[in-house]
């Protein structure tokens, strides 16, 4: 059989429950099972439902349990008081199994005693507990609720129906079992007599922890300070030496950064003459370069856009205009190129 | 209700808000300081375990610049034009050499500024340059204006050549 996360995390939690005695199952012989026809929508506290059908029991001053379906209410008086949270009816569980077997069907279960279940439109009509078997009763039932198939069923399967059905049970018929009053009182009673002594012992849990932890933290940061000073009074000459060091390196970094800023002139001058070694159409008439400004004049017969395509390949060059392009001749123009410099430092 | 009961959880909420509120150890505080005290005693057994002497810590480039202590202004620009006429000996012909007349000073150095004009191919120019890279001192030519001369079939180069003094 496969699982999915789902019905894994359910089936751990009815374990649990189990485990720890807040669900219960109350014997169909403690049990007497009413249908009560309800119209659609129609949900009756248990204030109602005590109030309407508590004549109906067979027990003086009955405890019950109600399990809503489509169109009625599956209505168990218990004969006795339960203290379990969760209150699940055995007629419930043994009903759940049989409920898609067949649509209309009288079923006798050899259980502990005999169950007898009553179902017609897969709705649980009546059950009843012989101590043996009445075949008068029987036929009287299949003559009063119009039902002709019977089918018997032995205390094994019954047993391992139960158990199943116990086992897959949802969380919405889990909710509904629940015996608890949910109103803000007496939740918030149930919240201090279950649960102040575990708040408290939380809260002096956290705080004790929070404390010892500080404490340790403490006491470990006195050891590494220690250390840090014995480790730091050995370094002194060390770090005196460290510190003019630094000084003195981030004079001459300023320096660097004031002074040798900009590309030398033997650089910028060679890149120019390896990137324009190729043209035989020029003659360089003037260059002036002044911090990061640099002026160009060439002068040429050809394009002045296909050198400035050259001269930005210069790395040392970050923007370059065309500031003057006249023509002196038929076939030379006399070209400035506006540049601005890179930082190298 | 259980009376005794609420007031135990009373009080016992009122102690966890007080001391959260008031006495709570800041554990990410204490933890970001161990790990800092750890770094730190990281980086001092670090320096110890390098064995570093004095000379490790050595940066003089003091000799790159003129030395104001010993140098007077006219002594450090002497000084520097006989470097430049070395540089350009044989290669650059000087028209002009025009000290500035004060140094400007800085923080901890002085700039000694020259103007020179030239005669001198480019090739040349470039040969001059690196005689100037190989000198002792540190020069720096600050602005440079190179015009062709037609009719001597030479460049005409006015620049404008800084060296450094540290001050007194």
């Amino acid at each position: 059989m496969c699982y999915n996360g789902k019905e894994v995390l359910i089936f751990m939690f009815i374990k649990t429950l189990k485990k720890f005695h807040l669900l219960g199952v109350v014997s169909c012989d403690d049990t007497s099972y009413l249908n009560v026809v309800l119209p659609e929508k129609v949900k009756l506290t248990n204030e109602l439902v005590r109030l309407n059908y508590d004549k109906y029991s067979p027990f003086i001053s009955p405890k019950f349990v109600t399990f809503p379906e489509k169109s009625y209410l599956m209505l168990w008086f218990m004969r006795s008081k339960n203290d379990a949270s969760i209150i699940i009816p055995e007629c419930y569980l043994l009903f759940k199994s049989l409920k898609n077997r067949k649509k209309d069907c009288i079923y006798i279960l050899n259980n502990q005693k005999i169950n007898v279940f009553i179902i017609k439109n897969n709705q649980l009509l009546a059950s009843y507990v012989l101590n043996v078997l009445d075949d008068t009763l029987i036929q009287l039932s299949k003559d009063e609720y119009l039902i002709e198939e019977i089918e018997e069923i032995e205390e094994i399967e019954v047993n391992k129906m139960k158990e199943e059905s116990i086992n897959s049970l949802t969380m919405n018929e889990i909710y509904h079992f629940i015996q608890v009053n949910m109103d803000m009182k007496s939740i918030s009673k149930f919240i201090v007599e279950k649960f102040t002594y575990p708040i408290v012992g939380l809260i002096v849990f956290s705080l004790f922890v929070n404390f010892i932890q500080g404490m340790y933290l403490e006491s470990k940061i006195k050891t590494l300070e220690h250390k840090y000073l014995q480790e730091k009074a050995e370094n002194k000459e060390l770090r005196g030496y460290i510190k003019k060091y630094n000084i003195k390196a981030k004079k001459y970094e300023l320096f660097i950064q004031n002074e040798l800023a900009y590309p030398s002139v033997a650089s910028i001058m060679e890149a120019i003459y390896k990137t324009l070694k190729d043209s035989k159409d020029i003659v360089i008439d003037s260059m002036n370069i002044n911090g990061d400004k640099m002026l160009l004049r060439i002068r040429t017969s050809k394009s002045a856009i296909s050198y400035l395509e050259k001269l930005n390949s210069i790395a040392y060059f970050k923007e370059i205009l065309i500031q003057k392009n006249i023509r002196l001749t038929k076939n030379t123009k006399m070209v400035d190129f506006s540049i601005r410099l890179r930082k190298v430092f | 209700m259980n009376n005794t009961k609420i007031l135990v959880l009373l009080i016992a909420l009122v102690t966890y808000i007080n001391y959260q509120n008031y006495f709570k150890v800041d554990i990410r505080h204490l933890a970001k300081k161990i790990d800092n005290l750890k770094s730190n005693i990281k980086r001092e057994e670090k320096i110890k375990d390098e064995n570093l002497s004095k000379n490790a810590f050595s940066l003089n480039y003091e000799n790159l610049f003129f030395n104001g202590k010993k140098e007077s202004y006219s002594q450090a620009m002497g000084h520097m034009q006989k470097e430049v006429a070395d540089a350009l000996n044989g290669v650059c012909r000087i028209e002009n050499i025009k000290w500035a007349e004060a140094p400007i000073s800085y923080e901890w150095y002085d700039e000694l500024a020259m103007n020179i004009s030239l005669t001198c191919s480019p090739k040349n120019f470039l040969i001059a340059v690196n005689r100037f890279n190989k000198t002792k001192k540190l020069y720096k030519v600050k602005s440079i204006t190179m015009r062709r001369n037609i009719t001597k079939q030479k460049n005409i180069i006015f620049l404008k050549l800084l060296a450094f003094r540290l001050s007194k």
